[in-house]
Order: structure tokens, then sequence, then C-alpha cells
């Protein structure tokens, strides 16, 4: 589905880099009027997947501009948001198309997005569908109803092995390239370090001890650095044989974790962490660091219209108190996405410290 | 969330947008603004800027006399305007918009007299460079213009050749310190025909890989 070299290389090799498909509405099997219409955008990727997911259903895809970056990417930068939704109901004259006036946004959508600006300027209502692609029949076959599995992000194994080579070759390649110019005959030795150090990280994290990412690391890279102590002095009697190799497992250990809490789970990234302990406002144009905290619930403006409960990608709320209230079941889960704060209707969330 | 870093890359652009398109264009940028502005603005034009970021040519444009509507997509890129607008005078010659080019739809019939475009079409894919170009024609009044420039592939190998030579290190180090970058815009003069407009100048410049394209709405 991927026609591209350079869309493969960057969906499966370098997912850093934007790709861009063509935006527009695209049928999907035999759509007709009463047909469901799916919102996405432009990564190729993230067409393909949905493309795939649709393979046997007729629906319409209409995929908007987010300038070939991936949808909660784009949702939070500012880049996918009403305005792309507007313009690519607009442009594609999806109202001459369906005789319906409902469209499905992908719910990582919702920290950028405005539905009532959405309704009011196209007459469309917008429902959040279910985070990945694949639940997409199953949802709609239920009647647009999704449980409780269908809203969260999986931080689990299946999403680590999707991250595994697009997040790590670059920095393997980086410095590979490096190594094979200055010390090509060390390469071979640095490529298995690191892929076997990657996976162990990206297989075990969950059960590593260690409450940031870099913790995680720095404790696998020691473990790996006494066994090897171990074995070099009991089989060669000297513990300090490949001391180099010693050295450059702290190293690799260190690029393949340096954002494991944030790619791999519901932490914050420990770089960002790191920015505000030591009170850096930004360090270069890279990184601003923000204080943002847990999402905090103003009561008396709660009306109780659950959109907080359905959009939150780690289930931080429980549902309606007995007061008819939004209540909170695990609210140190929040990591700050802002997706509840931008739908709740009344203002009554904000992202600020208690 | 690691594209947490990734998201503060694209929050923070828009202040550093100025910056980093006068880097990419080798301070040529502004310039080029004004010799857009001083060729086809006069007193008293009505002006429709597409995609008017961080305003420089707004600016340039109502400074020279004319009354100005700009919009863009992205509030963070309005929000500069805005700061760079309050420091001057112009504020009542001014009109800033948050929508898309969908919203052009709003715009009355043969109510601009130039409707300008600067790298905002290499942003747009080709169903929204239709659309655009469809409105713009429908809102300018007969004889009206069209003002575009944006970034262009070279049409010779030897140019080509030069262009990645120059270009490619200048983008990876404009990226790496503004996040900005341009892309080159491929098929617009054939758009702007078969759209009804008559191309009155078509000048490449920097390489040949700068388009800066002038059409004229047939008078009636």
């Amino acid at each position: 589905m991927i026609r591209t070299l350079t869309g493969w290389i960057v969906a499966y090799l370098v997912r850093w880099l934007p790709h861009s498909t063509p935006t527009g509405l695209f049928p999907v099997g035999k759509p007709d009027a009463n047909s469901p219409v799916l919102i996405t955008v432009n990564f190729t990727l993230t067409v393909k997947r949905v493309r795939r997911a649709l393979a046997k259903k007729d629906a319409w895809l209409l995929v908007a501009h987010s300038k070939g970056i991936n949808v909660w990417c784009a949702a939070a930068g500012g880049i996918f948001t009403e305005s792309s939704i507007i313009d690519a109901i607009k442009i594609s004259h999806l109202s001459e198309k369906v005789s319906h006036r409902e469209v499905i946004l992908p719910p990582l959508s919702a920290t950028g997005v405005d539905r009532e600006a959405v309704k009011q300027l196209t007459g469309f209502s917008c429902q959040f569908g279910p985070v990945y692609a694949r639940d997409i029949p199953a949802y709609l076959k239920a009647g647009k109803n999704k449980p409780d599995g269908m809203r969260r992000f999986d931080f689990g194994l299946r999403h680590r092995l999707d991250m595994f080579l697009p997040m790590n070759f670059p920095v393997y390649l980086l410095v590979a390239v490096v190594l094979a110019t200055v010390a090509s005959a060390q390469l071979l030795g640095f490529t298995a370090l690191f892929w076997l150090a990657a996976a162990f990280l990206y297989i075990f994290i969950d059960i590593i001890p260690g409450k940031t990412g870099w913790g995680q690391a720095m404790l696998s890279s020691l473990f790996v650095v006494f066994a090897w102590v171990a074995i070099d002095w009991y089989t060669r009697g000297n513990p300090l044989e490949h001391w180099g190799w010693l050295v450059a497992t702290f190293f690799v250990f260190f690029g393949a974790g340096f954002d494991i809490a944030g790619t791999l789970s519901s932490r914050t990234s420990d770089a960002e962490r790191m920015m505000q302990r030591l009170k850096f406002k930004r360090f270069g144009s890279l990184f601003v660091a923000t204080d943002e905290g847990v999402v905090q619930l103003e009561h008396n403006k709660c009306q109780g219209c659950l959109n907080c409960l359905e959009i939150c990608p780690v289930g931080v709320f429980a549902g309606l108190d007995t007061s008819k209230k939004m209540a909170f079941k695990d609210q140190e889960a929040c990591f700050a996405c802002g997706a509840c704060v931008k739908q709740c209707p009344q203002n009554a969330l904000s992202l600020n410290h208690a | 969330m690691s594209s947490y870093v990734y998201m503060k890359i694209l929050e923070s652009q828009p202040k550093r947008y100025d910056w980093g398109i006068a880097l990419l264009s080798l301070g040529q940028s502004l310039k080029v603004k004004k010799r857009i502005v001083a060729d086809n603005i006069n007193p008293g034009s009505k002006v429709l800027d597409i995609g008017c970021g961080t305003g420089t040519a707004a600016i340039l444009a109502a400074r020279a006399g004319a009354r100005v509507t700009g919009f863009d997509i992205s509030m963070p890129m309005l929000a500069v305007a805005r700061e760079k607008i309050a420091a001057t005078s112009l504020a009542d010659r001014i009109e800033l918009i948050e929508m898309g080019i969908s919203g052009m739809d709003r715009f009355v019939d043969a109510s601009f007299d130039v409707v300008m475009s600067m790298l905002v079409f290499s942003e747009l894919s080709s169903d929204e460079q239709a659309y655009t170009l469809d409105h713009a024609f429908r809102i300018l009044r007969s004889g009206g213009l069209l003002v575009i420039t944006d970034e262009v592939k070279p049409t010779t190998i030897g140019k080509k050749l030069l262009y990645g030579i120059v270009r490619i290190p200048l983008l990876i180090v404009t990226f790496a310190l503004t996040q900005t970058k341009t892309n080159a815009v491929e098929g617009l003069a054939e758009r702007i025909c078969q759209t009804g407009f008559l191309i009155e100048r078509e000048e490449r410049t920097a390489l040949d890989s700068f388009l800066y394209l002038v059409a004229r709405k047939k008078e009636e």
C-alpha cells in the first residue's frame, strides 16, 4: 500500500519524520449516501492502516491535511485542528456525497479539535471512534458503541514492537555511520550490542525496576556490565578484559533508552523532567519546559456530559458520582495530553496544579 | 509520550518562523516581499493575503496604503502577526482571520483588487490548490491580480545539481535551528491558467528555485 521508498522508510525505519499522502475524500469499497465517513490525517502509515482496517467495509475515508504528521502529534502540535477538518469537509463537498451529517474522528485528535466549531461551520457532528483503526469494523458493527478497550491507548508489547525499529534505527544509523568511518572493526560488535540492548528494554520495560526510563536503562546496563565482568573473571581471569565494551554498554543503553519512558509508557519523558528539575526554561529550540501537572476538575462547573470519560486514552475518569459530577478513577495516571481539557464544554477541566 | 518532544518542536516554531525563512532565503525573503508589494499594490487597493502567517507581507501592503484582509489556519502564527501589527500604527488597515482555505467562501464575489499568497501553495495538497484558485478567481474584481510566490524545482540538470548542493545543507541547518522548511510546488502555472487567469509575469529567481508569478483576471 505504501507506494514510495521514502514513504516506506519513514513508516518503518525513521518514524520521526513526516510523510504525506494525497488529501480528500476517497471511497473504500462501494459506499453510498448512508455509508459512514471516517476522518483521518495524511500521514502515509496512518492512511495505510486505516485503509487496511476498512478493507471489507463500504465507507468514505476523508483524509485531512496534517502535513504528513500522525494524528496525535499533529493534534497536539496545533496542525490537525477543527480548521483542517472543516477544510476537508468543505473542499471535498462531503455534504453532497452523503445524506447523513456525521463524521467519525480518531479520538487521539481530541487534544486539538473543537467539535462545536466543525458542527457550526459544516453542519457535521463529530463522533470519536476507536483509538486504533483495527477496531473500526467492530465499532461500526456495534452501532458505534465502543467498550473501554477501544478508548485506551495501549502501551503494551504490540505498541512497543511497532515502535522498536522506527524509534531506534535513526540512533543506530547515526552511530553506525561514524563507527564505519573511524573504527569499522567495532561495527559488528556495536550492532549486536545496540539491538540486544534495545530489544531488552523494549520487551522488559514493564518489569525492569525503576521509576524513570533513565533509571531502568541504567539498571539494565549495570546488570549486563556485572554479568560480563563476572564471566570474564571466571573464564579468563581478567574481569576488565573487555573494558571498552563495558563503557560502550552504558552508552548504548542510554541511547536506546533515552526516551523509553515517554515512548513506551504513559509516563513523562525523562528529558523533559530533567529540564524542569534543572530549571531550564528552554534548551535551544528543541525543548520548552512545561509544568502541566495532572488534570484538575472544578466540580461546580461539571454538567456530567461524559466527554472526558470518553476520550481519556489512559482511563483517568471513573464516571459520574452520586451528585452527577465526574469522578476520578486514577488521577495520577494523567500525563497531560490535554484531550479532556479541550473537549470539556464547561471548561471545568484544567492541567494546572491544584 | 515521546512524541512530546516532537510536539514541542511544532508548537515553538511560529516565533522563529521569520528568522528561519530569512535564513533559508539567505536574507532574500523580505526583499522579495517588498518588491511584490511595490510592483502590485496601490494605495487604496483591497488585498487578501492567503496564509498570511506572521503578517510580514500584510504589514508591508498596509504600509503601502492597502486595506488588507489576511487569514491563516495557524493560530500561533496569527498570534505573532498580531504582536507585530500592534507594534505599528496599521491596526485599522489589517484584518486577521483564523481559518483554513475553505473559509474563502465567506468573501463576496469581485470584492478584492489583489489576492496574494506567499509560500502557501506548496503547503497545500492538489485538491486544496484547485479550491483556493477557484475562490481567488471568484473574489477578484475583473482585472484584479493574483500574486503568488513559492518554491519550485529547478528545470535543468545543472541547476538541479547546484540547487541540491546549496539547498540541502541550508535546509538541514535551518530546520535544526528553527524547524522551518519549505516545499516545492509543481505545475502551478498550468493550474492558474486552467482557472481562467492570464499569466502576466512568471519569474524564476535564486537558482531557478523560486517562482514569482502574477496573473490577471480577464477584464470583462
